[in-house]
């Protein structure tokens, strides 16, 4: 792999090589000004097509050698380029025009799009670069660090990189989901991440503020993530391919012993408990690596192709797109293929057509070993012990003397099929009333549709079918989403005055089904789940939910002059899920935005070339309850009757008609500039956010047979800052650096929970303090010999046991105080696990044709329990563990225990600061020069990405961002990669 | 051109109109569509609906031999066994092994308070009060169900079988806690209250009085499903009652009704394995032959398991709580092999006190000769068969369990009841029993009207119904002169081990601590007055906001 790698790199090198040199022989001179005349140092002088510059002098002067006939290219950051062709003269002077194309940007805001600079709200949005040259499985890996005030979080790794956890501006809520709202070419989406293939994504833009997302009303509450699809340009047809392959080691895993090492630590922790099967095992040198059998080199390859381009009156893109990959955890498989057609068609100048449609299959086949698993862990399975039989085959219980642990490999022998089907197509009309300026009516539709089949087998030759006989597992899920909006638009400037107005009705339906048969007891394996009829017993499982939303939202954006803003929203969401009582909820919300940049006295030629001021305040919803949360339910308990299923049912929810959803209310405050003359851009917003009537589960007196009720009680805020800076560094005659960063912190508190606002321990969730804090036993160091270990809290203990610090001595009746740990007093909350702090900082470095982005992103701020201290090798020393430094006599350490089972029977947690600095990618990319393709407009791109390949922590574990420290390991990622266009 | 745009602004204007329309006369779109959803309104319909919710009923009562629902989980756990609360930290059984949840059996004093042990109280008060609720759901709308086309005596059948687990339900929370709140009445979404308070456990007893008493008349006197109860269960349950009460003639009356109804006691062999040795008394507890329908005329009320049936997993842990763990290598086990014919894998949770194995009647030469104490009842040795390890000892050769030493900790070897062996061929290592097991017998009965005669001053009649017992055990009979209150004690433990609730029949009679500090030597001495009710839960009482609960004496 490594070596197919280097040659392709070779080629690469070759290929750079043959297209240099170039014909020269007439020389060009002038000085570049801009409007007012004064001169432009550093601006870039090329000849169109070829690698052949220069670059203006201080005064302004260039000088460059080139041939009749040929363009020569004038550019300059923040201003217009501009082209001249070479005729007779040998001079020629030229002005620049400004230019604010990055002020003019146009993003997707939710019901219609916004020049950037006429935004009033919290809005951020990231770059098609950004998607592409990177090995992204999704585009929530695109987000991650790239835009201030969005936690994005590897929870765990596999091949399909799925489960990513997206936070913005921090947690709301405790018990409802804290993801914000998908909306894909604006349709609500409700389909997994990997469904959409990042390659087709054109923008994406986050909305954060309540201003910009209180237009989703009991669904923003949690921020609003807007993606387009890519649509064609005028022009001939462009043909796009796209395609990258690559390899995956894993990043890090903590020692863990081999078969002498693990019979060693067993003889010292507990003397003659090797069974003779280990024995055996050891005396014959003969050690099972289980994470290394469990694991191997990944392989992941995707390819593009897209036809796009537009006429007078149709523009279309059409993709295919395929990726595979096999994931560093064996049987770990993902492939993905996605078609998409975006078509847009003005069928009269007034009426307008189009369709956005995208086909998905998804093959999730196989199963990966267990790696955390108790019983099964690639992690704790006893090195001397085996995994194959004499004849080869994988064993069912690896160590003959202990069954309680199966084969960690097990899973992979089942037979799995596991396929998914997504259509999901958006489809509008719009028609412009010819005899009101301004005014027109938008008809969207948005249909969802996924389906997921999944077969499973588990035979005899595995733990779970050597249990049950056989085991076969038949399940599918069909889930649909309908959306139908009629949206009245009007648009019109009066003189200085411009009022855009959106008016919108809309009605949505999701609904999911779920079935599942299990069956167990066969005859044989043979037939595997095609055998389900035989099973001896067979269990059925049947979730079905339906929720139904009604919308009226109006929104109005005034400016006067382009110099004041002001936008005013509000929205009318009915829920099918809450009580009868509260199936309506009102989201109001207000934005001002004020360009002091425009105004007279701001002066035109400081440093702030460019200054906005923003202000907003508005409500939001989450809705997150679940469908019928709200109504009285009875739950299965069926007993039996002779040995047939007799069905039977006890009451298990209490109906709630007052059950809503929750309200956050922020106020945003943001400041924009632009520097030296928009070279550079900075973005800084402050914000507060507060949410009431939380979802909370209550729990009520037990009495009533019912211990918990879900109710609208308790408070959270959120406070931060976000900033965003970028710009051109150097911006020379062949190498230009361009950088952006961001940065944000949020504070996070519980301010109230229930009615008598005490502490909620049992959830662990304090007044005051974050929402994902840490509780328990702090860690003290360790009890050493000469300690007065029998005066202290802990008499009982040894040296080398783990010392718990000794919070408070409560006093007994007769005012003395009562020595010991105990879990009232002495535990404490110890940080917590959200970042307060992100950011993310990315640097692109140009040379010619070569540029290089390195991209780093870190947190700070999160403490996490390392789990891989916890040792727990089970009594008689039956599970492998990592291999850790221990308290001796000898070795007298205060940071770890002795080894010993009771060393640290308090359970106290080893709490570490899981802060990081990753080099997340590094992209080194050749742009071959367009005369390559002659007149045809083409590119060719050759890259080389390498992801994850440095990460700075002080993190002990796996991983500080993983969320199980006993999981499919991070992994590095090497891509090479192709872009062509024709 | 024109003339075609105006037909399209028409038309486009009317559609406009119509989907405006659609939207928004929809009044209902949001009404919850809930084809699947099972709720009291739409269950309670019927008579079928009414047995899916005795049903639901049954399915909880048998979670009496599971182990504490864990946290948000509607199974059962395989540790902390909660019927181990009601029969251990007695004169006949002790916590095995001392490091486990249950080590509050042997400790008391403050072990009662810790952790493991409050969960064992929170977790069985919130399922008893669970089968309340879904008792007094059924009681409430069968009661108001004039609308509806179920026959009276279906209705009345219905009625009492909630009424005789309501009862039941509440035998167990005033034994187990004394003054409980009284709740009758089903729960709902407005009804919430924040003010319960502990009614007396005289107004407890005066509800399950009424409900007994209506469930002694109207619950049929036999039922073609095996699992449910019939009219002796009431009875049974009443006659206790009363003889707490001291209204010893009505117990009387009650419990001869009981014993001269249709059920019978098991007095010689049958069913599965008639033609190999064994015994009468042991034969009701095998599979296949617990159940009436398979000749187990004793059995009043039998909890039903099967395994890999939809409503078979009843969680019973019995086995393994009470088995030995004979497949250990430590704690004196000789780590021989799982099987079938030995029952399955035990863990040595709870054993036998050493008072309880010396209780059977012996002859001249040492040999137990009441069938209850035999070696088909209990299990004193295992011959080593050829799949056991080597160390074990020669093939075919017994190894005996330990029997000597008084009520040791930690010791896997110790002999134990046979009731509960059971093991499916599928998977010999199995934590859960899917057995049928008899939970209430007419044995029992026997021995409660044995007790009534005898508290009503008629040892003689007492010593008749209780030798009746001893006849169908082989024991020697008993004269009614050695009748006394620790005798009918005694007999019951070697006729109900590991049956009643140990704990229950000692508190009745307030012998509890006596009994237990004379015959089980790690509970010995341990015990205060206290220690006769279990502390109410904290979860309940931080939940109760607008009534300050005050806790039992001592806690």
């Amino acid at each position: 792999m490594k070596n197919q790698l280097l040659l392709k790199l070779t080629c690469m090198v070759f290929v750079l090589l043959a297209f240099t040199g170039f014909a020269q022989n007439k020389k060009i001179t002038g000085t570049v000004t801009d409007r007012s005349n004064m001169p432009l140092p550093g601006v870039n002088v090329i000849v169109k097509g070829t690698s052949n510059g220069a670059s203006t002098d201080f005064d302004g002067n260039y000088s460059i050698t080139t041939t009749t006939g040929q363009t020569l290219v004038f550019s300059y950051v923040g201003f217009k380029t501009k082209e001249v062709v070479v005729g007779n003269t040998t001079t020629y002077n030229v002005s620049l025009e400004t230019d604010n194309a990055q002020l003019d940007e146009v993003i997707i805001v939710g019901y219609g799009t916004q020049k950037r600079s006429d935004v009033t709200g919290s809005v951020a949005s990231i770059s098609q670069e950004r998607l592409e040259e990177k090995p992204n499985t999704n585009f929530a890996q695109a987000l991650q660090g790239a835009l201030p005030g969005i936690t994005i979080n590897q929870n765990s790794s596999s091949a399909e990189q799925n489960d990513v956890s997206i936070l913005i501006r921090g947690r709301n809520s405790i018990n409802a989901s804290n993801s914000p709202l998908i909306v894909y070419d604006g349709i609500p989406y409700s389909g997994t991440l990997a469904d959409i293939n990042p390659n087709d994504i054109k923008s994406i833009s986050v909305l954060k503020d309540a201003s910009a997302t209180a237009i989703y009303g009991s669904r923003g509450a949690n921020g609003v993530i807007l993606i387009d699809t890519k649509k064609g340009k005028r022009g001939k047809p462009k043909i796009s391919f796209s395609s990258y392959s690559g390899y995956n080691e894993i990043a890090n895993i903590p020692e863990i012993y081999d078969g002498q090492g693990f019979a060693a630590f067993k003889e010292t922790r507990e003397p003659n408990e090797l069974t003779s099967s280990e024995i055996d095992k050891l005396i014959a040198g003969e050690y099972t690596d289980w994470l290394d059998l469990a694991t191997r080199t990944g392989f992941k390859q995707d390819h593009n192709l897209s036809v796009s381009g537009a006429t007078d009156r149709t523009n279309y893109y059409v993709s295919a797109g395929y990726q595979d990959v096999k994931g560093i955890a064996i049987n770990d498989e993902f492939k993905r293929g996605s078609l998409r057609a975006n078509v847009n068609i003005d069928i009269t100048d007034d009426l307008k057509f189009g369709s956005s449609t995208q086909l998905t299959r998804i093959d999730r086949s196989g199963l990966s070993p267990s790696f955390g698993s108790e019983s099964a862990g690639a992690y704790f399975t006893n090195p001397l012990t085996s995994a194959y039989d004499e004849q080869g085959n994988l064993t069912v219980n690896p160590w003959p003397e202990d069954e309680f642990f199966e084969n960690p490999l097990g899973p992979t022998l089942a037979d799995n099929t596991d396929i998914s089907f997504k259509i999901f197509t958006a489809n509008f009309i719009e028609y412009k009333f010819p005899f009101i300026k301004g005014l027109s009516f938008r008809l969207n539709t948005g249909v969802e549709y996924n389906s997921r089949n999944e077969s499973r087998y588990w035979g005899l030759n595995t733990a779970r079918g050597f249990r049950s006989n056989g085991e076969a597992r038949l399940e599918n899920w069909v889930s649909s989403n309908f959306l139908l909006e009629n949206i009245l638009n009007y648009n019109r400037t009066f003189g200085d005055h411009t009022i855009a107005f959106t008016g919108l009705y809309s009605s949505q339906k999701n609904e999911y089904e779920s079935n599942r048969t299990t069956g167990v007891g066969f005859q044989s394996d043979l037939l595997t789940h095609y055998q389900l009829e035989q099973a001896l017993s067979l269990t059925h499982r049947t979730i079905f939910e339906q929720t139904t939303l009604v919308s009226q939202m109006g929104r109005l954006n005034y400016n006067y002059k382009s110099k004041y803003f002001a936008t005013f929203t509000v929205r009318r969401d009915g829920f099918s899920g809450f009580g009868d009582d509260e199936k309506y909820g009102v989201f109001p919300s207000v934005a001002l935005g004020w360009k002091v940049s425009e105004e007279s006295f701001f002066p035109k030629e400081g440093i702030v070339n460019n200054l906005k001021l923003r202000f907003s305040y508005g409500e939001n919803g989450n809705q997150a309850v679940g469908p019928y949360d709200n109504l009285s339910r009875l739950t299965d308990r069926s007993y039996l009757n002779f040995e047939e299923t007799a069905p039977g049912f006890i009451p298990s929810q209490l109906a709630n008609n007052g059950l809503s959803w929750e309200t956050t209310a922020t106020y945003n405050l943001g400041v924009d500039l632009g520097i030296l003359k928009n070279r550079f851009n900075l973005s800084i917003d402050a914000y507060r956010a507060r949410t009431s009537d939380l979802l909370l589960d209550r729990l009520i007196p037990s009495v009533h047979g019912i211990t918990e009720v879900t109710q609208n009680i308790g408070e959270t805020q959120n406070q931060g800052i976000e900033i965003a800076l970028g710009g051109a560094i150097v911006d020379a005659k062949n190498f230009n650096w361009k950088a952006s960063g961001n940065f944000s912190y949020n504070e996070n508190e519980i301010v109230s929970l229930f009615a008598s606002d005490q502490d909620d321990i049992a959830n662990g969730l304090f007044i005051g303090q974050p929402i994902s804090s840490n509780y328990g036993f702090k860690f003290d160091g360790i009890w050493q010999q000469n300690d007065d270990i029998a005066n202290s809290a802990q008499p009982g203990a040894v040296p080398g046991d783990v010392r718990v610090l000794d919070v408070n001595n409560p006093v007994d009746d007769a005012g003395n105080p009562i020595l010991g740990i105990s879990a009232n007093d002495d535990r404490v909350i110890q940080g917590q696990r959200d970042p307060k702090v992100i950011w993310g900082l990315d640097n692109t470095f140009t040379y010619k044709n070569v540029s290089l982005n390195i991209f780093m992103h870190g947190v700070g701020g999160v403490t996490k329990r390392n789990t891989t201290k916890d040792e727990n090798v089970f009594g008689g020393v039956r599970r492998n563990w990592y291999v850790l430094d221990y308290w001796t006599p000898d070795n007298p350490i205060n940071t770890f225990h002795r080894n010993h089972q009771d060393a640290n029977i308090n359970n106290v947690g080893f709490f570490e600061k899981a802060d990081f600095i990753r080099i997340k990618d590094i992209s080194l990319s050749y742009k071959f020069n367009e005369s390559l393709f002659g007149d045809s407009n083409g590119s060719l791109k050759l890259y080389f990405t390498a992801r994850n390949l440095f990460t700075i922590t002080d993190w002990d574990g796996l991983d500080p961002e993983l969320n199980s420290q006993r999981s499919v390991p991070l992994q590095k990622e090497f891509i090479l990669g192709l872009n062509l266009t024709l | 051109m024109k003339k075609y745009m105006k037909f399209i602004i028409k038309s486009y204007g009317a559609f406009l109109a119509l989907l405006l329309t659609i939207v928004s006369c929809s009044d209902n779109f949001l009404e919850q569509n809930t084809p699947h959803i099972i709720a009291a309104d739409n269950l309670y319909v019927d008579e079928a609906g009414f047995d899916a919710g005795l049903n639901g009923l049954y399915a909880l009562a048998r979670m009496e031999r599971a182990g504490v629902p864990t946290d948000n989980s509607p199974s059962g756990s395989s540790n902390n066994l909660i019927a181990a609360m009601m029969m251990g930290g007695t004169d006949i059984i002790y916590g095995n092994r001392p490091w486990n949840s249950e080590r509050f059996l042997n400790d008391w004093g403050d072990q009662v308070i810790g952790g493991d042990a409050q969960t064992y109280f929170s977790k069985t008060w919130n399922w008893l009060y669970e089968i309340i609720n879904a008792s007094n759901t059924i009681i409430n709308r069968a009661e108001n169900s004039g609308s509806l086309n179920i026959d009276d005596q279906s209705l009345k059948r219905i009625i009492a079988e909630a009424r005789t687990i309501r009862a039941w339900a509440y035998r167990h929370l005033t034994y187990l806690f004394g003054d409980v709140p009284l709740n009758v009445n089903e729960s709902t979404g407005e009804n919430i209250r924040l003010d319960w308070e502990r009614d007396a456990v005289s107004a407890i007893k005066a509800q399950m009085k009424e409900d007994l008493e209506y469930a002694a008349i109207n619950l049929p006197e036999n039922h073609t499903n095996n699992g449910k109860i019939v009219r002796a269960v009431a009875q049974h349950y009443l006659a206790e009652l009363l003889i707490e009460e001291g209204d010893y003639p009505a117990a009387i009356t009650v419990a001869l009704a009981t014993i001269n109804g249709p059920k019978a006691l098991v007095t010689s062999r049958y069913g599965v394995n008639s033609g190999n040795p064994g015994t009468p008394y042991t034969d009701m507890f095998l599979e296949g032959n617990a159940n009436p329908s398979q000749g187990n005329t004793e059995a009043l009320w039998v909890f039903q398991n099967a395994y890999e049936v939809e409503g078979g997993e009843g969680h019973n842990i019995m086995r393994r709580w009470f088995m030995s763990e004979y497949s250990s290598t430590s704690g004196g086990a000789p780590g021989l092999t799982v099987t079938v014919d030995r029952g399955g894998r035990g863990q040595t949770r709870l054993s036998a006190t050493k008072f309880m194995l010396d209780l059977y009647d012996k002859d001249i030469n040492g040999n137990v000769v009441d069938d209850r104490g035999s070696e088909f009842a209990w299990r004193t040795f295992f011959t080593i068969k050829p799949e056991d390890p080597s160390s074990a000892g020669t093939v075919g050769s017994n190894i005996a369990l330990d029997f000597t030493p008084v009520d040791p900790l930690g010791d896997r070897f110790r002999p134990y009841t046979r009731k509960w062996d059971w093991s499916h061929d599928i998977d010999v290592r199995s934590t859960r029993s899917y057995n049928d097991q008899v939970y209430l017998r007419l044995a029992d009965t026997y021995l409660l009207l044995a007790e009534a005669y005898f508290k009503n001053s008629d040892s003689e009649n007492a010593a008749k119904y209780i030798n009746e017992l001893r006849s169908r055990a082989n024991a020697p009979f008993v004269a009614s002169g050695d009748i006394s209150l620790d005798f009918i004690l005694d007999e019951r433990a070697r006729e109900l081990f590991s049956e009643e609730q140990r704990r229950y029949t000692l508190l009745r009679n307030n012998k509890w601590m006596e009994r237990t500090n004379m015959h089980n030597i790690n509970a010995s001495g341990k015990l205060t007055d206290r220690d006769k009710l279990y502390p109410i839960p904290q979860s309940f009482i931080d939940a109760n906001l607008d009534n300050k609960i005050e806790n039992n004496v001592g806690y």
